[in-house]
């Protein structure tokens, strides 16, 4: 974990639904031009579910953040917080109807978690790279 | 980035069949075009509702919130309400939620 990361980007999103497509094309577009077009599927719908949590349920600019590291990658998007990320009961009918995002992440992704600090929000997750085992 | 809709929602009218297709990306921000034109095409009492999901390039939750909540509008206005056909990757978001069943989805 004390490794330095390879490649690293950071972007600062107003909280907005426009957020999620600014989000994900920075992060295909990211991956793309370092070579790991293999994790792009999973990582595209990740970050999407991440930014869409915190624009629904944060508050604040969203920041995004994407490293690249020896054997893994690690995508980490906060906000200034209000939302407790956690997995909710999906519900299929009503005004609280889903519950989805995080269970997705959940699959696509080899771990996830979140942390709280400064009056930040964060939710990172970790995926190891392709030909890294 | 541009301003442009990442999302393309046309609709078709055929007696009192609406057929909605949706193209390219779908998700929390594109969702309130094909809200409104779902509430138009129920507004427009059609019988069955058909969403064309072959051109959707992205999808993630909020598309298939979109979905559920399209199906309700149109179950409270007793309207036929499937899905068909549906591209890989909004396939693959409906499995990952475990939500295929859900629709009426129609095999090509």
């Amino acid at each position: 974990m004390g490794d330095e990361p390879s490649h690293q980007i950071y972007e600062v999103l107003s909280g907005v639904p426009e957020a999620v497509p600014r989000a994900r094309q920075l992060v295909v577009n990211s991956l793309r031009a370092w070579g790991l077009s293999g994790i792009v599927e999973a990582l595209k719908v990740t970050v999407a579910e991440l930014v869409t949590n915190a624009v629904r349920h944060g508050r604040g600019p969203i920041h995004v953040t994407l490293a690249v590291f020896r054997d893994r990658v690690r995508l980490e998007v906060g906000d200034r917080g209000g939302g407790h990320p956690a997995i909710r009961a999906v519900q299929l009918t009503g005004p609280a109807m889903g519950g989805w995002g995080l269970r997705i992440v959940d699959q696509l992704v080899d771990r996830w978690g979140t942390h709280t600090a400064s009056g930040q929000t964060v939710v990172w997750i970790e995926k190891a790279l392709p030909d890294a085992s | 980035m541009s301003d442009e809709p990442l999302l393309d929602v046309s609709v078709r009218k055929s007696g009192t069949r609406a057929t909605i297709a949706v193209a390219g990306e779908f998700d929390m921000s594109s969702s309130p075009l094909f809200r409104a034109a779902v509430g138009q095409a129920l507004e427009d009492a059609v019988e069955v509702v058909i969403i064309d999901a072959s051109g959707l390039t992205f999808a993630d939750s909020s598309a298939v919130l979109a979905l559920l909540k399209a199906r309700e509008a149109a179950e409270a206005h007793s309207v036929e309400f499937q899905v068909t056909p549906i591209s890989e990757e909004l396939e693959r978001i409906l499995e990952l939620t475990g939500l295929g069943q859900m629709f009426d989805i129609q095999d090509e």
